[in-house]
């Protein structure tokens, strides 16, 4: 213990030998240190103050953390304003690479991201977690700040690892205004696209169920026979959650394949007869669905629906 | 107070009144507070103190950008800026930076309402804003003035405040032409509704030679900033602002 402390002292007395002879250095240290405390938790005439004093804007905290992120972060405008009025560098990275405006973002200060956007922040950026702004944005469902990025060139087709694009983000939350922004900010918004597991944003509305979303998404979908890694496509998903009216626009709006079959043969008559929904069933049988075709283990729809003991549509498909 | 605003308020009901059964005699919230910011004593401090982060953007002299990004606000009557504040706070223009702040700005109430306005509507104007093109369209451009919004914008340009009508001389052209055109397709949804309709009938070469026209229409030169380099004294020297382009 002691023999540490006196090896980490050798090891100081250059730095503090350097302090002694030059307050100054010591003072802009401290003053710097303040600095960032005041950007976390203090007031704007502090801040003000500190810099006229000379505390240096851009000098980095722990892990390269700033100023300019500590004030983005609490969503204090006021200070935002000030440290990018005096020069505040935007587009400094930590070490774990947010910025600013990710960390804005992140908390959901839509001033504060405006501020930033408007004096250059890079609104491509990603963080750690490989999500960029539009992306947590999107999964927050803060519609406005979506907005504000895609006016700066935010990119709508670019994913995370998982291949999750912001649409995707907003479609999980079901955030039906980040899905109005992002179709009416941008015409590159495409629900057909596929994650790392094969299903689009249509794909997954589907399974949500909000219809006020699925229909958005249909409006704009083209490519709607796209199949999922196990060969399922929207029809399938539409089947299988019972949604009539996403079928009725698929088949005859989009022209999606009425016997479309995924891996295992299956086509959307199966998804439904499964479940035992007999509206998707009518309906895909009014339209000419074929109920002879067999799957991979060789049954029809019925068998299927005969095994699932959904009897009700037993009859519908025999 | 100003003649002008006491009459103003009832004007504004009468307004209301008007514009459809929906809303009939619904004076928003926020026309509440508008109208009530109109009554109230401005404190030019305080004011000051509001447009510290709306010069980050707007810069200290609040003269806009010749590109037009950036609308001049200086200048701009303070009732006419209040009703733009509310516009956008209400969602009826397209304007996802802008938006955040009037909703701090209007819980923060008509006092500071007023005060900001005020000190805004003080700032001397650009003495040099952009021009169109210039040429032949001026002709055209002032007759289309003349037939279609001079009633409101009034001959010079400089608008009527208590009834909500903006000062459009010596903002920059872009600026003109981009809110014309916004105007034309929809994407700007409060305007004034006799305006939208003749807008909707203008060609874009109409809305290029009236746009031109009225950036050429000079305030009083009281109005205007004396030199080109004035800069706000509100504001220390370096104070950094988005590009001014
Ligand atoms: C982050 C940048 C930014 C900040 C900060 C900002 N604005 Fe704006 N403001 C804009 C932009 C961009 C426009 C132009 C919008 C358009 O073209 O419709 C605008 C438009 C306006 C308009 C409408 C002008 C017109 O002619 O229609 C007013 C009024 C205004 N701002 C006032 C303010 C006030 C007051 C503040 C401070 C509370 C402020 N702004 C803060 C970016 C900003
Ligand atoms: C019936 C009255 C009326 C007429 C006529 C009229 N305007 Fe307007 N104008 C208004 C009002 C009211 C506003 C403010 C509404 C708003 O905030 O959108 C406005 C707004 C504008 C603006 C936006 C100002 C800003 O700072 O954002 C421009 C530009 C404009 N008018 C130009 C014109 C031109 C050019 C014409 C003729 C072609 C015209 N107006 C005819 C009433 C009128």
């Amino acid at each position: 213990m002691i023999i540490n402390l006196r090896k980490k002292l050798t090891q100081l007395t250059p730095l503090l030998l350097l302090l002694s002879l030059s307050p100054a250095l010591y003072a802009d240290a401290q003053l710097d240190e303040q600095l960032l405390d005041v950007a976390a938790s203090g007031t704007q005439a502090q801040l003000q103050m500190l810099i006229e004093k000379g505390a240096n804007i851009d000098a980095p905290g722990k892990f390269g953390k700033r100023s300019l992120m500590f004030a983005a972060e609490a969503g204090h405008v006021d200070m935002v304003a000030v440290l990018l009025s005096y020069g505040a560098e935007v587009n400094a990275r930590m070490r774990t690479g947010e910025t600013a405006l990710t960390m804005a973002v992140e908390a959901g200060h839509s001033e504060v991201t405006a501020l930033l956007i408007e004096m250059g922040a890079n609104v491509h950026d990603r963080t750690r977690t490989g999500l960029d702004s539009l992306m947590i944005a999107a999964r927050d469902g803060n519609a406005n700040i979506v907005a504000q990025l895609l006016q700066f060139g935010a990119d709508v087709r670019s994913s995370d690892q998982k291949g999750n694009s912001a649409l995707m983000y907003a479609v999980l939350g079901e955030h039906v205004d980040v899905v109005d922004a992002l179709f009416r900010y941008s015409n590159q918004v495409a629900p057909c696209v596929p994650n790392n597991i094969g299903m689009t944003s249509l794909m997954v509305a589907l399974t949500k169920g909000n219809q006020v979303i699925i229909e958005m998404l249909l409006k704009r979908s083209k490519n709607v026979d796209f199949q999922d890694n196990f060969g399922a496509a929207a029809l399938h998903y539409a089947a299988q959650y019972n949604n009539a009216r996403a079928a009725v626009y698929l088949v005859e709006k989009l022209g999606a394949k009425l016997d479309i079959q995924d891996a295992d043969n299956a086509t959307p008559l199966f998804y439904a007869a499964r479940e035992g929904h007999s509206e998707v069933i009518t309906y895909l049988l009014s339209k000419g669905a074929d109920k002879g075709i067999t799957n991979r283990n060789g049954k029809r729809a019925a068998e299927v629906a005969q095994a699932a003991n959904k009897l009700k549509v037993v009859e519908l498909l025999q | 107070m100003n003649r002008g605003f006491s009459t103003l308020s009832l004007s504004l009901l009468a307004l209301s009144m008007l514009l459809g059964s929906v809303a009939q005699a619904e004076i928003t919230a926020v026309d509440a507070v508008v109208i009530e910011a109109l009554q109230k004593t401005p404190d030019r401090d305080n004011g000051k103190r509001l447009y510290y982060a709306c010069a980050v953007c707007h810069t200290p002299e609040g003269w806009g950008s010749p590109s037009g990004y950036y609308p001049q606000i200086a200048g701009q009557h303070r009732s006419v800026l209040l009703k733009q504040l509310a516009d956008i706070y209400k969602g009826n223009r397209d304007n996802p930076t802008m938006s955040p702040f009037t909703t701090s700005l209007f819980k923060l109430g008509s006092q500071a309402l007023a005060d900001l306005a005020a000190y805004i509507e003080a700032l001397p104007m650009v003495p040099n804003n952009s021009l169109g093109m210039g040429g032949d369209g001026l002709v055209s451009g002032k007759k289309l003035y003349e037939d279609n919004c001079q009633n409101c914008h009034e001959a010079n340009g400089e608008g009527k405040a208590a009834e909500f009508y903006p000062r459009i001389h010596g903002q920059h052209f872009r600026y003109l032409q981009r809110q014309m055109v916004w105007i034309k397709n929809g994407k700007r949804r409060n305007s004034d509704k006799e305006m939208v309709e003749q807008v909707h009938n203008f060609s874009y070469a109409d809305i290029d030679a009236v746009s031109d026209y009225v950036s050429r229409m000079k305030p009083e030169q009281s109005r205007l900033a004396d030199h080109l380099d004035w800069r706000n004294p509100d504001f220390r020297a370096g104070f950094k602002t988005v590009p001014r382009e």
